[in-house]
């Protein structure tokens, strides 16, 4: 099936006839590559399909008003890194007396099915748990959605020289816990 | 040879006789083989507007694939292992997730633009009890050096936060955060940091001063926050 332009489906979605139909031909396009994003951030997969749930009913709101200014693919990006994020200072609030969440997200990929911990692609999700949130955002969207750093930096609002030293940061900081761990 | 010359002549009369083609055969045939032409590619469907989009799907991919590459070498350069790892995937979704993935959508929804850097309630009123802070602070060094200073402490006292904020715009807020005069002792962070670095680390501190804390010192300074 030929993926439909965005700005086609954005037309689409102001009909009111074609409302549903355009929506969900978006969330066809994107779903597996948000999807995926969002899971990299919170983990378990019950998680990150809630998170997914809240920001396309926050894209069906918000999409009457998008600006056109920006693209679609940009606008989706920023909401689900959002929504990652209020959901990790979430849990943080509700755990803070019991648990440190940095950590909680580690045991989080330690609990995961499959886990192997003499495996180099495990050293690595644990290593990406324990970076600071953003900056686990930036590697993420590097290393895995091979996003290019004028594009992150729509999405994140962020210098696009201030993404590169962080991902490099970030990826120095993962090599180092990898061959350490 | 008058009998061969009859024999040729009634040859030649007879020549276009000999073979024969159907009614009306030469005025069908470009039809007919249109029509073949058409029902042997008729067995195989393509998707609207496929060819309109294929030059552009196939360019598409090969920036992409341009774009992999780059990615991939700039990461052997400082981070061999990772390199090697080649973004392996590890998680599992469950199987036919993406098949079935239906959203809820609210009927009763009411439109609502979403930003990137959410602000939290409570930045504003750590900027504003900072700013308070450094207003107060001010006022009571000055208060004690010289008796000029008590008009305006006694003004900064009366200070309520809540008109404060109101009189002061999101816009103007967001731009105070953002350009770090609030975090200006945090000379440690260099430039290359991301902002929210700093947002970040205001958050940890912050946490370890306590709601009752807070309390105390705006009663102490006769502040009120509503």
């Amino acid at each position: 099936m030929i993926q439909q332009e965005d700005k086609e489906l954005l037309v689409l979605f102001k009909e009111t006839a074609n409302k549903e139909k355009a929506f969900t031909a978006i969330i066809k396009k994107y779903q597996e590559k948000l999807y995926w994003h969002i899971r990299r951030m919170v983990v378990e997969h019950e998680d990150a399909n809630d998170v997914l749930q809240n920001m396309f009913i926050k894209v069906w709101n918000g999409l009457e008003n998008f600006r056109e200014d920006s693209q679609l693919y940009t606008w989706l990006y920023r909401i689900a890194t959002n929504e990652s994020l209020t959901f990790i200072e979430q849990q943080k609030r509700k755990y803070a007396s019991s648990i440190d969440e940095e950590n909680g997200l580690s045991e989080r990929v330690v609990a995961s099915a499959g886990f192997d911990v003499k495996k180099l692609e495990w050293k690595l999700q644990l290593a990406i748990q324990k970076l600071p949130e953003k900056q686990r955002v930036v590697f993420n969207l590097r290393y895995y959605d091979e996003m290019p750093y004028e594009e992150m930096s729509r999405v994140l609002e962020t210098s696009e020289g201030a993404l590169k030293a962080s991902y490099h940061h970030a990826a120095k900081k993962i090599e180092d816990f990898i061959r350490n761990y | 040879m008058g009998d061969d010359y009859n024999i040729l002549n009634s040859l030649k009369n007879s020549k276009s006789d000999t073979y024969k083609v159907p009614n009306a055969y030469f005025e069908e045939l470009a039809d007919s083989v249109l029509l073949k032409i058409h029902s042997k590619n008729s067995s195989f469907t393509i998707p609207e507007a496929y060819f309109d989009g294929l030059a552009g799907s196939i360019l598409a991919k090969i920036n992409n694939q341009d774009l992999r590459n780059v990615v991939n070498s700039e990461i052997k350069e400082f981070a061999p292992i990772l390199a090697s790892l080649q973004q392996k995937q590890v998680y599992k979704a469950p199987d036919h997730y993406f098949n079935n993935l239906s959203i809820n959508i609210p009927v009763s929804s009411k439109a609502k633009v979403v930003q990137l850097k959410t602000r939290y309630t409570f930045i504003k009123y750590a900027a504003a009890a900072v700013i308070i802070f450094v207003i107060a602070f001010g006022g009571l060094l000055n208060y004690q050096q010289s008796q000029q200073s008590l008009a305006l402490y006694k003004q900064v006292k009366q200070i309520n936060v809540e008109k404060s904020i109101n009189l002061i715009s999101d816009n103007d807020l967001n731009t105070i955060v953002d350009e770090e005069q609030l975090l200006a002792y945090h000379s440690t962070y260099t430039n290359t940091s991301l902002p929210w670095k700093n947002l970040d680390n205001l958050d940890e501190e912050m946490q370890y001063v306590s709601d009752e804390e807070i309390d105390a010192y705006f009663k102490e300074n006769d502040i009120s926050i509503n």
